[in-house]
């Protein structure tokens, strides 16, 4: 009962746009999106995810070719059967691919679907082009028709037809109408390539596992929440100071019986010291655990009763940096429950 | 962006104005002093132009109230002297200047064109943004600008030209804008020190004086008068502090920022193997950057705006500090020397060779200064031949619209203000306004309503009137005007048997008399999701 990596990418290239890009397809835009809890790469496959009680795998492989024949379709499903047929309980199997021809799918408005879609002629060629491929690389005396009709039953392929922006959007609930700017998800979106692209730096070819849960151990992954908060805390990072005659409503409770100007000198000072705690790489580990704990809390509790949130989450708090105070917890609060509603 | 309502009045008398459609509104009466230009003065007032309201008026004890639809919802406004809330989104914005809402105005409902200031780019002023569409009865002056401010009429042109994006960008070698305030600050520091100088000299017994001084009834009224004025001073300047605090503070901010950015960029580890400078530091804890360079770089773009925000506000509350300064020096003028020493010499200083030595230091600083400022070199760059074709093209379709109204007509265009001292008067000057206006409207493409109060100024005849509203019809935007009517004209019901216009009369209101108290409890209602209480 072992698994051995094998085909993983040895080199240390940069993880290609669309291999982020099936990683945010797998964790935002499916239906069942919700119940995976981390991310690996370039183990199992290019993307995979893993459920919660490690004994689920999402299957990604994705290919970004401009002209992708039937043939070649068949020969990249390789990695997807390999996996099928392995002993590990893959639950889904996603080839994740540009818009491919019209010519070769009979409903060619749909942009997720089954091998059934596919025309008879383009079935048969893809069939022929994963057989070569099975009897090339396995090269034994197994007969695999079977385990091949079964695989393509189950296989799912999913065309992406949408931006960098509206991948990332499907990823958190936390909205901020203002963001108009197209530079800013580009940004977020590198980002996320970037740490997806180091993470592949290990080398673990030939290396064994028996169980999913080991694969963790190479630190080849990501977990789902961090990747949301990883974006929720850059979009509240982008917002900083932009808007001077706004603040979250939730915190009006703190500033309302004040006259403007103190108003404005308390509003300033939080801004001021989230610009502190963002600029401050030296000190990130304190920031993402508050800005952690606020989410994890907003994830299981509803409640919009900032004080009562901060009396639960920080009652134990002290500040050990200067400017992530009380005021400044309090606002962050504010501002991120007013993103999530 | 459409007027939907309009109202203003506080908690005795009000009037609200609600009739508005989306096509060419007429108000018009019988007689003057309807209110009509109360009302349109009103309409850009709450939206932060600094209007010439009718004289009696006193336009800082009421409420200005309008409900605008701007960007696919209505906006609501409310102002009060230079106060302004915002209902955008059932959420409240208060701002205590003009500035402030200058800014909103520009971040939140139209990217305000930016101009030239004295090598700096500035945004346009709300008043001078509106007068590309705004025409007040009072104050028409076709050479000029009718609400000055600041503004002058370049700066009209170059807000068109940044309107139609032809942007003008400046490089300067030294950072003027301080260099010029740290010049001002100096010169009025020698100028106050000069003065105790002055009346040293020419007033050696400045102690005798007082004592008789402070016996006077005179002395006694003008002293309350002055108090209250040091108060309104003492207030000013105490905002203005502290928005100067914290544009300083920002300033901090900022190269505290860098510095806490830059600990990191000091050395770089590499991979001895392959020299990639990809390392990276791996445990069981998160390895994510705390932000990354687009949102920092964000932060400070919007950290120096927020500089150049408060730099504003502190000009407009220096302006109304400048005010009362004013006014407190009308007071010293017109009071006995007793009283005015009394005043001048509550501050103690010493002799004048003592301040002579203060005024010789102050002066080097300002000649330093001076120097800089001189050899500062500006450079502005812009497109001059986009600039003259813009300029030409509202011409021709100001003459295009000329020849409709007025085909035999004798003016000629050949600027977008006429030169000083030409000023067109009587229904000459009317026509013109009405070229431009439209010209502006059509070369432009702008988003906002035409609205000219008494658009038939000057005994423009009927022919041309009927001719201009059709052409008001035909741009098929909100128009608002206004018009007197002579006695045969209103009963003949003229504006009546105009097809696709939305007629108001005005002539049932009483002379004088537009506020009214029966508006009171509805325009109490009206205001209430702002909170005022009154």
């Amino acid at each position: 009962m072992t698994y051995i990596f094998k085909n993983t990418e040895i080199n240390n290239e940069k993880a290609s746009v669309f291999e982020t890009k099936s990683l945010l397809y797998l964790i935002g835009k499916r239906n069942d999106s919700k119940e995976i809890e981390y991310v690996t790469f370039d183990c199992f496959n290019d993307v995979s995810g893993i459920n919660k009680r490690h004994n689920k795998i999402w299957d990604i492989q994705s290919k970004n070719e401009a002209t992708l024949s039937p043939k070649k379709i068949g020969t990249y499903f390789f990695t997807l059967f390999d996996n099928f047929i392995s002993t590990f309980s893959f639950k889904e199997f996603i080839f994740f691919c540009p818009i491919l021809k019209e010519q070769y799918k009979i409903d060619s408005k749909l942009r997720s679907f089954k091998f059934a879609n596919f025309e008879e002629k383009t079935k048969n060629r893809i069939i022929s082009g994963l057989t070569e491929e099975v009897i090339r690389v396995k090269n034994d005396s197994v007969d695999y028709i079977t385990k091949i009709e079964e695989f393509l039953k189950i296989i799912t392929i999913v065309e992406d037809d949408n931006t960098d922006n509206e991948y990332i959007k499907a990823v958190t609930k936390f909205k901020k109408t203002e963001i108009k700017s197209d530079e800013f998800y580009k940004s977020v979106f590198v980002e996320l390539r970037n740490i997806q692209s180091s993470k592949k730096n290990s080398y673990i070819e030939n290396a064994t596992i028996s169980e999913i849960r080991e694969v963790l151990s190479f630190r080849r992954h990501l977990s789902v929440k961090d990747i949301e908060l990883l974006i929720v805390s850059r979009i509240i990072g982008v917002e900083i100071f932009k808007n001077i005659f706004y603040y979250p409503i939730y915190f009006s409770k703190y500033i309302d019986h004040l006259n403007i100007e103190d108003k404005k000198d308390i509003l300033q000072d939080c801004n001021s010291n989230l610009s502190r705690a963002f600029f401050n790489k030296n000190n990130n580990k304190v920031f993402w655990k508050i800005c952690e704990e606020i989410i994890t809390y907003f994830s299981i509790n509803k409640n919009n009763d900032v004080e009562s949130v901060y009396n639960s989450v920080f009652s134990a708090y002290t500040p050990r940096v200067s400017y992530l105070n009380e005021t400044t917890i309090k606002y962050l609060i504010s501002i991120i429950l007013e993103g999530l509603e | 962006m459409i007027i939907k309502k309009i109202a203003f009045g506080n908690k005795n008398e009000a009037f609200i104005e609600s009739r508005f459609k989306d096509n060419t509104n007429i108000i018009f009466s019988n007689d003057n002093n309807r209110g009509k230009t109360l009302l349109m003065q009103s309409i850009v007032y709450s939206i932060g132009y600094e209007s010439i309201f009718p004289s009696g008026f006193n336009s800082k004890s009421y409420y200005f109230y309008a409900k605008i639809y701007l960007n696919n919802k209505d906006i609501e406004f409310l102002r009060k002297g230079n106060s302004i809330l915002v209902l955008n989104n059932q959420k409240l914005f208060v701002f205590n200047s003009i500035s402030e809402f200058k800014y909103y105005f520009d971040k939140e409902l139209f990217k305000l064109p930016k101009i030239d200031n004295e090598g700096e780019l500035k945004l346009a002023d709300l008043s001078l943004l509106y007068e590309i569409f705004f025409l007040g009865q009072d104050r028409r002056n076709t050479s000029n600008l009718i609400v000055k401010g600041l503004n002058n009429k370049l700066d009209f042109l170059n807000m068109i030209y940044s309107l139609l994006g032809v942007t003008i960008t400046t490089e300067n070698k030294y950072d003027i804008e301080n260099l010029k305030k740290e010049k001002a600050t100096l010169e009025s520091k020698i100028n106050s020190e000069t003065k105790k100088i002055l009346i040293i000299k020419s007033n050696p017994e400045i102690a005798s004086f007082i004592s008789s001084a402070s016996n006077n009834i005179e002395f006694k009224n003008t002293s309350s008068q002055l108090s209250e004025i040091h108060q309104n001073i003492a207030e000013l300047k105490k905002n203005r502090n502290r928005e100067e605090n914290r544009k300083i503070k920002l300033e901090a901010l900022i190269s505290e920022l860098n510095s806490l950015n830059r600990s990191l960029n000091e050395g770089k580890v590499k991979c001895s193997d392959c020299g990639s400078d990809k390392i990276i530091f791996s445990n069981e804890d998160f390895g994510f950057e705390v932000s990354n360079n687009f949102i920092r770089q964000n932060i400070i773009q919007s950290i120096k705006e927020n500089i150049s925000l408060k730099s504003d506000i502190i000009l407009e509350f220096n302006n109304e500090i400048i005010k009362e300064q004013e006014q407190l020096n009308k007071l010293l003028d017109s009071t006995t020397p007793e009283t005015k020493n009394y005043i001048l010499f509550q501050d103690d200083f010493t002799d004048s060779k003592e301040i002579d030595k203060i005024v010789l230091s102050l002066q080097n600083e300002l000649k330093i200064i001076e120097n800089k400022l001189e050899n500062n070199e500006t450079k502005i760059i812009s497109n001059r031949d986009l600039q003259k074709k813009i300029v030409s093209d509202i011409l021709s379709e100001m003459k295009r619209y000329y020849r409709k109204i007025d085909p035999e007509g004798l003016l000629k265009f050949e600027d977008l203000f006429t030169k000083s001292g030409e000023t067109y008067s009587g229904s000459e000057g009317q026509e013109y306004y009405f070229c431009k206006l439209l010209a502006l409207n059509n070369i432009l493409k702008h988003n906002f309503p035409i609205i000219i109060d008494s658009f038939r100024e000057g005994e423009l005849s009927s022919s041309k009137e009927e001719l201009m509203i059709e052409e008001f019809i035909k741009i098929k935007k909100q128009v608002i005007l206004t018009s007197t009517l002579k006695k045969e004209e209103y009963d003949s019901d003229k504006y009546f048997r105009i097809e696709g216009l939305n007629v108001i009369d005005y002539s049932d209101l009483q002379d004088s008399k537009i506020l009214q108290q029966k508006y009171v409890q509805p325009f109490l209602k009206l205001i209430e999701p702002f909170g005022i209480r009154e």
